[in-house]
């Protein structure tokens, strides 16, 4: 019971700790300074809608399993914000992705993430239901099949951002076996294992970073602010734990 | 601006309930908490029908098409449509007792799973040993130094090496892996905040 209240207190601090964070930042960050993390992934992600334009390719997408009701809602969240220039842009020069999901509830949402860019633009009519596509509903089935994707004519670059294991190998290596431009991101160790030596280090985002896509992308200060609560969080957080570190290392008896 | 206000209300209103009954488990916020998954476990079972046919349709757009995907998409609506037409049989003669579909399951589809996952270590070493070709640094020989120890760990008579490769495995490894998911938590946590209360993308533009 006591283990309960005490693991309840620390749920209640680190969530106050974290909308703190958030007014904190809203306050006293200024408009036009943007924030400090500097991801290519998220920078070049427009040049591939450009780049598909040109060369008559398609952008394949593929968002991973994560489940909007499961632990990894958020990353699927955060992978998708991340993309949104490239679904503005892509629905802007029509030269529409294939999204590929890997959970029912993803694909809702991502269908309706790209159906929203068709509809900023005054476009909507143009949108065609089988850009999004649901193709497995178990991690390996879905990468397995949204592999097979990669192997057709003109798929020019394959973007994986999302909630991956090690599945994820099985893209990755039928992109370089075809020839596919790739960028990964990812928050499990497991993805990150597999893609670490498949991509380079301008291609791959890693854990925490994934949720910087929002802010880097679309540059609105809703979204740069919870970056920089995060970043005040994370400091935070850092801090705890070399003094935790300290007072046990004297005797202290914590931890 | 009614609905957009009144959908707002809705959605804050339900997230921060279960928000706190998952910090606060008294008890009428935990039953109020596992009524509102439950309902959304339903809305989740609704959205599996629609991915279904979005599946089927997605699949039949490609057989029509010319490529190599019409062979995986052939077998995919067979086997869809298979599937439907068995699980339907089942509940019109078998009271729905599922035997069927569970030969299917621990036949067809646990094996092939397993075979893909097995498949996986293959397509991992592949990538491991083209690092290199990649990316040329540091960190790649951290990274491949690292794999192949502990790989070495796994052979018997290793002796020292093994006793580094468990260090490595409990201090390093472990201290990496936390870190990541600590990293990943407090995403997770400021994301799930702003989604909810800031850029609610729940609501209609």
């Amino acid at each position: 019971m006591r283990v309960d209240s005490q693991l309840m207190l620390w749920g209640v601090g680190v969530i106050l700790l974290a909308v703190v964070s958030m007014f904190v930042s809203a306050l006293y960050r200024r408009k036009e300074s943007s924030p400090r993390r500097a991801i290519p992934v998220f920078k070049n992600l427009a040049g591939e809608v450009g780049r598909a334009a040109e060369e008559g390719s398609l952008v394949h997408i593929t968002l991973g399993s994560g489940s909007l009701y499961g632990e990894a809602a958020m990353t699927s969240v955060a992978a998708l914000e991340s993309l949104t220039t490239l679904a503005d842009l892509s629905a802007a020069y029509d030269t529409p992705p294939i999204v590929t999901t890997g959970d029912p509830t993803l694909y809702l949402l991502a269908d309706d993430w790209m159906r929203r860019a068709y509809s900023r633009l005054g476009n909507v009519g143009r949108y065609r239901p089988t850009l999004v596509q649901f193709v497995g509903a178990s991690p390996v089935a879905y990468a397995a099949q949204a592999a097979t994707y990669l192997y057709e004519k003109g798929v020019g670059s394959n973007i994986m951002f999302g909630a991956f294991a090690q599945e994820v190998s099985l893209l990755s290596n039928a992109s370089a076996r075809s020839g596919v431009l790739s960028v990964g991101a990812a928050t499990s160790w497991q993805a990150l294992g597999a893609l670490f030596p498949a991509l380079g280090a301008t291609e791959l985002v890693m854990g925490e970073d994934l949720f910087a896509g929002g802010a880097l992308v679309t540059q609105r200060r809703a979204y740069e602010v919870a970056l920089w609560g995060e970043d005040i969080l994370r400091w935070a957080v850092i801090a705890g734990l070399i003094v935790l570190a300290m007072l046990s290392a004297l005797g202290f008896g914590v931890g | 601006m009614l609905r957009r206000i009144l959908v707002t209300a809705i959605a804050i209103l339900v997230g921060v309930t279960v928000l706190v009954g998952a910090v606060w488990p008294i008890t009428p916020l935990r039953e109020l908490r596992a009524i509102l998954l439950q309902w959304a476990m339903i809305v989740g079972a609704f959205a599996f029908l629609l991915a279904f046919l979005n599946l089927l349709r997605a699949n039949l757009a490609r057989l029509k098409r010319k490529g190599r995907g019409r062979f995986p998409s052939f077998l995919i609506v067979l086997s869809a449509l298979g599937t439907v037409i068995l699980v339907m049989g089942e509940l019109l003669w078998q009271d729905g007792r599922g035997i069927w579909s569970q030969y299917l399951v621990s036949n067809f589809l646990v094996p092939g799973e397993s075979a893909l996952l097995a498949l996986t270590a293959v397509t991992l070493l592949l990538s491991g040993l083209q690092i290199f070709r990649v990316r040329r640094s540091l960190g790649s020989l951290l990274f491949l130094t690292v794999a192949l120890l502990l790989l070495l760990k796994t052979v018997p008579a290793v002796g020292l090496l093994a006793d580094l490769a468990n260090w490595v495995e409990r201090v390093l490894a472990l201290a990496g892996m936390r870190g990541l998911i600590i990293g990943v938590a407090l995403g997770t946590l400021l994301s799930g905040l702003r989604t909810l209360f800031i850029t609610r993308p729940y609501v209609e533009e």
